[in-house]
């Protein structure tokens, strides 16, 4: 690293470079390899949208959700909710209310679920 | 036939195995996926303790992130690896935050004596809190760091001054090679750490493969284990494209035979 750099210094620039950016070959390894983490997380969490949107579809709207929103805590798992706010606002949704009202539905389920459980089985 | 390959435990997986009984040798609980199961599903758990050994691998320790350590995390883990009995805790040799915000992915660290310090005093306090040595996996890197310590110097360092143990990934060390010219078997040839445990697993084979453990070890991957030898378990990883438990089980039958 360059010599006015210290560990902090290099992983700020690494995480902003190579794991936020969006990039094709190489640079961009560290940002695909987030999207296969959060498609794993999310498509065993929303295995009906995943269905109904299609794996690709799937896949584009993880990325895309991917490029605006990391997540903040260690286990990764409060990408759920985000993700579901994300796809709701998408403008995919206003031309396929099926779609939309599936959404609303797994965000609908969630909210029970955090009334539920306590906090911290809710962020599953 | 007895098994001499554990696996890293799935949850669709528990209920097959405490209905079969397969004569696994070790399972390697995923900490993450357990920290918030239901008191059944723990108990499930608790009934497979009873016929194998557990080994509990963690993926959030990250230690050696320059954000402040999680001294909570680590209370969680140990009160889970002391319900369950469970003496061998490994996380990975990276970091994965920086000012809060978490990537999914392992990041390597950088290769330099100020990472090595860093990770020194880290691991100092992680087995504080632990009481146990904690193993660290080696990654899968991607990318070039800054500094010039050799991997397993790292990890050997690590080892002599802090007790720290090895948990050694022959498949990262071949994504790693592919991706950086850095020869596995150099790894193993300059390697003096103590290994915990050991894991396999397989990669599409493409030309710059990502470490997805897509499917069963590669032909390199078991040289490699024949050359460790270990005394220690070892795991299969297969997380994605995961067969049903029975079609695992003849997949593990096979490559043990035809790497006996």
């Amino acid at each position: 690293m360059p010599e006015h750099e210290d560990l902090a210094d290099w992983q700020r620039r690494f995480f902003s470079e190579r794991v936020q950016k969006p990039a094709s070959g190489a640079e961009g390894v560290y940002f695909r390899e987030q999207v296969y983490g959060a498609l794993d997380v999310l498509s065993e969490a929303l295995p009906d949208l995943l269905n109904a949107l299609g794996e690709r579809n799937f896949r584009f709207f993880v990325r895309e959700f991917l490029s605006h929103c990391q997540p903040r805590d260690a286990l990764g798992t409060t990408l759920v909710e985000p993700f579901l706010w994300f796809v709701s606002d998408r403008p995919e949704l206003s031309a396929d209310p099926g779609l939309a009202d599936l959404v609303g539905v797994a965000i609908e389920a969630l909210r029970q679920a955090k009334e539920r459980e306590p906090p911290e089985t809710a962020k599953l | 036939m007895a098994l001499h390959l554990g696996i890293s435990l799935r949850r669709e997986w528990v209920d097959p195995i405490l209905e079969h009984q397969p004569p696994l040798p070790a399972l390697e609980v995923i900490f993450e996926q357990w920290v918030f199961a239901s008191e059944p599903a723990l108990r499930k758990l608790e009934r497979l303790r009873a016929h194998h050994p557990l080994l509990l691998h963690c993926l959030s320790m990250n230690i050696g992130s320059s954000d402040p350590l999680d001294l909570d995390y680590f209370q969680r883990v140990r009160a889970f690896a002391d319900r369950f009995s469970i003496e061998v805790i490994s996380d990975h040799l990276s970091w994965r935050s920086i000012e809060g915000v978490w990537s999914l992915s392992l990041l390597p660290l950088p290769r330099t004596e100020e990472a090595l310090l860093h990770v020194l005093g880290r691991v100092d306090a992680a087995q504080s809190v632990l009481r146990r040595a904690l193993a660290l996996e080696n990654v899968s890197q991607y990318l070039p760091v800054p500094g010039d310590i050799p991997l397993a110097e790292m990890f050997n360092q690590l080892h002599r001054r802090s007790g720290a143990l090895l948990h050694l990934d022959l498949n990262n060390l071949l994504v790693t090679e592919r991706w950086l010219g850095e020869a596995a078997d150099h790894f193993l040839d300059t390697l003096s750490a103590d290994i915990a445990c050991v894991h396999v697993a397989g990669h599409e084979e493409v030309s710059l493969p990502l470490d997805d453990h897509s499917r069963m070890p590669s032909t390199d991957c078991m040289r490699l284990l024949a050359r460790v030898n270990p005394s220690a378990p070892v795991i299969l990883e297969w997380d994605r494209e995961r067969p049903p438990f029975p079609e695992l089980l003849t997949a593990i039958s096979a490559v043990e035979v035809e790497h006996a």
